[in-house]
Parts: structure tokens; sequence; C-alpha cells
């Protein structure tokens, strides 16, 4: 019985297939508000499900330099990895799996799939792909650290004098006394937060990695067809995975009483973070070079994280 | 950092967008847009002046004879045309225009295409000028697509070149005088002056065919046509000028 | 099981790799402003890829210059199946005012199958739209034809 609930965990909800769905839901809204903002109709909500089918159906070539292993199997370790992150994020106070140091697992699972790219690029043999995952690398160099000090700030306020690493405490403290967004103390990580968000992801402004017309794409240059279609699936599931933990850490305190009603309200809340930090910033700006991305990245948006974690460590 | 473009995006999120509809309401292009060609088979002339003037040599002909005449298959072929409209400027009786519509998409090379059959009676006459009315004001000449006439005004000479000559009748319209026509040729022959002859009989004696007698008697000149091989060693011959290569009555 | 939505999906999302064979650019300017708000191509989900391994249809322009034969024909070769070429303006279907010159090996019927041809000098950016349509539908019956 625990395994097929366990099971059902991992594959249904909120595992693979409820994370794929959304987060393709998530990337057409992406694509959708991108579109109204540059004043023009844009592509229906469902255009990413017809990308992923459409490159099922693409034949898979691989180059003759490339390494067939890790070539196929960067992908499906990311969508692995992603899918497992889910079980750990509380939905509308529901977790899968709870520990007590969640949030260091969370941290680690979330640097795979940008692994997965690296390995995915650097197995193809394309002088282009190497370019691109060093970009990678040093993206991910940059907003892990603040993306740390924002999970510590989180940990020690949610814990009083200890650090809670545990989502579920984190998710109780915020039903009994308030969201975290809303604790003055905690806006800076918010703040900081919201700008991790889209260089995880990898949209624009921080999209220095895929760069499309500089680098032919960058880490992805020599996929196709179904491999392609993978990693494609994996950054919507990544955008429905960082909003969600967005969400779960600092507006993860609403109960309304019906496990539906808060999955319902959850969903919303992401729908609402990938407007904001994802899709305006998206159509409003031009991509960045990396020198300028780690600067920013390691000056304003960790000054942030630091504020709020000096704020927190001092009582506040 | 600064966000120059962030009120916009968001005031246009909420307003309604700038794209046209598909497929396009309108269908044709705006003021005078040069778009596919439509042609007119029955008021072409056959000058050739398109074909000429024509860049991307995007033209083509196919002469078919038939009863009466030929019929001309004219091709504009879409997938070379340039849209310049050289073409249409060029048409001296406007049987090549340009539409507005510019829907040119097709899957076969036949959809893009554009034919047009002209009949051309048969003219059998050549060209020729009634010299004594010409005033060689040389707009024949100007006119011509082909460049088949030649005018000079100094020395008062008209030629045709009938090998050039298409037969399209442009120059005929463009004659001030109305001298031109496309008549049966006048044939030509020894013209015989009774004024100036002598009857001495040496054009007789030098005609290498036997073509001319003359008595001195009776003195009468006579010639047979069929048999005048049109040499010239009579008119040579004559010592008092009196014959001549000229339009003979038949 | 998913086929029918596979092969529905060939003709709603088509990605474009457009390249230029020695064109004078007039044609890759309409083409890039089939991508503007105005025309908006993307909401049929047509979007520019960044390379020839991840496109549908290729758009090609000019008159096929010696010098970028090569370079076409294996360029060409990197495009996954089902594709599906377009020939853009009337230099690639017949080399337009360049014919017979010594550099230009035009008509593109020699290397490759063309499937739609928009001819125009330049075609109107609807115009191209409706070749691009054309071509998605053209994928469609492709991607059947491949997996009967």
């Amino acid at each position: 019985m625990l395994i097929l609930k366990s099971l059902f965990y991992i594959l249904i909800f909120p595992g693979a297939l409820f994370t794929s769905c959304f987060g393709l839901f998530l990337a057409g809204v992406d694509r959708k508000v991108v579109a109204r903002m540059q004043h023009r109709i844009g592509p229906p909500l469902r255009q990413p499900m017809y990308d992923f089918f459409k490159l099922l159906g693409k034949e898979t070539i691989i180059p003759h330099a490339a390494n067939k292993l890790a070539f196929l199997a960067a992908p499906v370790i990311g969508f692995v990895s992603l899918a497992l992150i889910m079980l750990f994020i509380p939905v509308g106070g529901f977790t899968a799996f709870s520990g007590n140091a969640d949030m260091i697992v969370i941290l680690y699972l979330i640097t795979i799939p940008g692994v997965a790219l690296i390995v995915g690029g650097s197995s193809s043999g394309s002088p282009y792909a190497g370019i691109g995952i060093s970009r990678e690398m040093v993206t991910m160099m940059a907003y892990e650290l603040p993306f740390v000090l924002v999970l510590l700030a989180v940990a020690r306020k949610a814990g009083g004098s200890e650090l809670a690493f545990s989502m579920e405490k984190v998710a109780m403290w915020q039903a009994e006394n308030g969201n975290m967004l809303f604790q003055w103390s905690m806006i800076p990580a918010a703040i900081a937060m919201l700008l991790v968000v889209p260089a995880e992801v990898g949209t624009q402004p921080f999209d220095v990695a895929e760069a499309e017309t500089e680098i032919c794409e960058g880490p992805l240059i020599e996929y196709s067809g179904g491999a392609l279609g993978m990693f494609k699936l994996n950054t919507a599931m990544k955008m429905f995975v960082m909003s969600g933990l967005f969400v779960s850490l600092f507006l993860g305190g609403i109960r309304t009483g019906s496990v539906l009603c808060d999955i319902i309200i959850f969903i919303v809340l992401c729908v609402v973070v990938t407007i904001i930090c994802m899709s305006t910033t998206h159509a409003v700006t031009a991509r960045l070079k990396i020198e300028h991305l780690f600067k920013f990245y390691w000056t304003f948006v960790a000054g942030m994280a630091l504020c709020s974690l000096i704020l927190v460590w001092c009582g506040l | 950092m600064m966000f120059p473009f962030l009120k916009k995006a968001i005031t246009n999120a909420f307003t309604k967008p700038s794209t046209e509809a598909f497929p396009c309401p309108e269908g044709e292009g705006l003021g005078n847009y040069r778009g596919r060609i439509a042609f007119d088979g029955e008021k072409c002339i056959d000058c050739g002046m398109c074909i000429k003037v024509c860049s991307p040599a995007a033209i083509e002909l196919e002469r078919e004879e038939v009863e009466g005449g030929e019929n001309i298959w004219r091709t504009f072929d879409l997938t070379s045309c340039t849209f310049c409209a050289t073409c249409v400027d060029f048409c001296e009786e406007g049987a090549i225009q340009m539409t507005k519509d510019y829907h040119m998409v097709g899957t076969k090379h036949e959809d893009l295409l554009v034919k047009g059959v002209t009949f051309k009676k048969k003219i059998i006459g050549d060209l020729t000028c009634d010299i004594d009315n010409c005033i060689y004001c040389g707009l024949c000449a100007r006119n011509c697509p082909q460049n088949a006439i030649t005018v000079d005004r100094t020395t008062k000479t008209w030629q045709v070149d009938h090998e050039k000559c298409v037969k399209c009748g442009i120059c005929i319209g463009k004659c001030p005088k109305k001298v031109l026509s496309f008549a049966e040729p006048k044939p030509e022959g020894v013209v015989f002056d009774a004024e100036k002859c002598v009857y001495c009989t040496l054009c007789a004696k030098k005609c290498p065919v036997g073509a001319i007698e003359v008595d001195r008697a009776s003195k009468t000149w006579k010639i047979d046509r069929e048999t005048c091989i049109k040499c010239g060693a009579c008119i040579k011959g004559c010592p008092k000028q009196a014959l001549s290569m000229g339009p003979i009555e038949e | 099981m998913f086929n029918k939505l596979i092969n529905d999906s060939a003709s709603k999302s088509p990605w474009l790799y457009h390249i230029n064979s020695g064109s004078c650019n007039g044609c890759d300017i309409e083409l890039v402003a089939v991508l503007t708000p105005r025309y908006d191509a993307e909401r049929f989900g047509f979007k520019l890829a960044g390379t020839p391994r991840h496109a549908d249809i290729v758009v090609v322009s000019g008159p096929v210059t010696s010098q970028s034969r090569e370079r076409l024909i294996r360029t060409l070769a990197q495009v996954p199946e089902p594709k599906c070429v377009v020939s853009l303006g009337s230099c690639p279907k017949s080399g337009n005012v360049f014919k017979g010159s010594y550099s230009v090996e035009a008509p593109l019927d020699n290397f490759v199958h063309v499937d739609v041809s928009v001819a125009g000098c330049t075609p109107k950016p609807e115009a191209i739209m409706e070749g691009l349509y054309k071509a998605a539908l053209i994928l469609k019956e492709k991607r059947e034809a491949m997996h009967k």
C-alpha cells in the first residue's frame, strides 16, 4: 500500500505528470503574456504542448563526434531530478515526502538539471556548445550564492533560534504567523528570490547560456527530436518548480480548508509569480552579458539576501 | 537600472493587439503596388518590346501555326519576374497590366505562370512607304521596337529591313502623313523611257538571256518579263539612260 | 497511442530556419517582418530556431551562389525529417536577373526538392505567411506518410 502510494506521489501527483502538465501550462502563459505585452496576439496557451509532441515526432540525429550515452541520458536525468524536487515542496500545505533537511535536498537536486544541460552540451562535441556550457557554469555559480542566503534566512525565521530546514515546518510557521512575504525583514529576501528564479529557468535577460542568435542555441545545438523535447520539457518544469518554491517559501500560509482549493490557489499564485518575475522582465529587457550577470548577482541580489539574513539573525 | 518600456508593456497587455487578421482581409496591396501581372492577349500586337526590355528574361513565346495566321502563346514567369513594370511602361497597347494582387504562392511551377494567347492574322505584304509623300520625319524609325527602319533626313532615304520587321504596325499608327502600309510589294523590273530611246538595239545585244526585242524600223521596244533575270546589263549598256530599275505595272 | 496528437502537432508548431544563399537581403527583411507584432506569425506557432537541427521548415532566399552552394547542401542535410523547404522570392526559383551568371547556380530545384515557392521581388509579408502556412500543412502530410 505504501509502495503504491509512493508511486502515485512520484509519478502522478505531485511528481512527473502533475509537474509536466502544469509546467507546460506555465510556459504557455509566459509566452502569451510576453506576446500581449509586445502588442501582438501570441501563440495559444497549449503551444508548448504542441512543441513537445512535435519534437517527439522528429528523428533524433546523433552527431558523429558525440558520446551517445551521455547525449541521450542527460535530458532524462534532468527530468527525473525535477520530478523529484516537486515531492518536497508543500503544495497547499500537503507535502509528499517530508524530512528534517528538505531544503538541503532541494538545493542539491536543483543543480542537477543545470548539470544535465552542461553534460548534454559537452557530450555533443560542438564548439558552440562549449561556449554555452561555460556560460551556464558561470550562471549557476552566480545565482547559487543568493539562493543559499535566501534559504538560510527563511530557515532561521521559521525556526526561531535554530535553523528549520524542513519545508513542512516553514509551511506550518506561515500558517500560524502569516505569510513570510508580509514580514518586513523578509522583503529583501523575497526580492532576491524573485531575481534568482529567472536565472534558474533561463529566461531573458539571464539566458546567456542559451543565446539563440549568438551561439546557435548553445548547449542544445546538436539536439533534435525526442531528446530536445525532453530538454524543453525540463525548462517548462523548472519554471513550475521554481515558482512553486517561491510560493511555498513566501506565500505558503494560505489555508482554505479543502486540499483541492489549496492546490488551485497554489497554481494561481505560481501563475502570478511567473507573470511578474519571468514574463515582465522578458518583455522589457535585453540579454545581459555574462560579466554583468555575475556582477549583478554577487553584488545586488546577494546583498539583498544578506540584508535579510542579518536582520533575521538579529532577531527581527 | 532603468526600464523605459515597463509602463508601455503593462499598458499593452490590457489593450487590443495591433495584429492584422489572417487571411488578410484586403487581399491586395495599397497605392500603386506592383503585384501579379495581368495579360490581355487580345490587345497584344506582338511588337516584341516587352521581351526586349525584360531584364530577367521572364517572358517566353510559343508560336503555333493555324489557319489564317498564327497563335502566339505568351507566358509570364512570375518566379522569374522582378516586378519592375518596365514591360507595362513599354507596352504600346496596354496589354500588360500589373494588378495589386500579392498572393503569389504555389506548390507547383504552373501555379506561378501567367499565360495569354494572341491570334495574329497573317500579313501578306511587306512594309512599304509612299516615298513621294514621305517627309522623312523619322517618327517611324524612332518608334520601331525592333529598330528595323532607317530614315535619313539629309539624304532623304527611307529603308526597312524586312528580316527584322515583325509587322506589328506601330509605325503605321505613328506616321503623321499616313504613308506607311503593308502593301503587296509592287513588282520591280526594267522600266523603259520612250522619249529618251533612240532604238540603237544595244540593250538587246547586251541582254544575256535575249529578253529584249527592239525594232528600229517600227520603233518598238519589247521585253519579256518572264525571261528577264533583272541583271541590269541593259541598263548599264544604254547610251541614253532610257532604261532603269523600278516598279512596273503588271 | 499518441500518434494522432503527434501528427496534428507537426503542423501546429513549425520552427523556421532561414538560410541566405547570396540574397540581396530584401527577402530576409520581409521574412523577419513576419515575426513582428503587425503580422505575428507566432500565433500559429512559428518560431525562429537558432540551429538547423531544431528546424522543421527551412526558408531559403537568394540565388544559390557558387560560394554558398557547399554550405547550403551541408546545412540542409543537417535538418531532421520531416522537413519542408520553402523558396523565398524569385531568386531561388529561377535566378531572377542573375540568370546565366558565372557564379550563380539557381534554381534551387537542382539541389533539394522545393515544397512551396513564394514568388515576388520581394514578396509581401502576408504572402510569406501564406506560404509558411501551406508549408506547415504539408509537414503534417509528410509526418503521416513517414509513419504509416
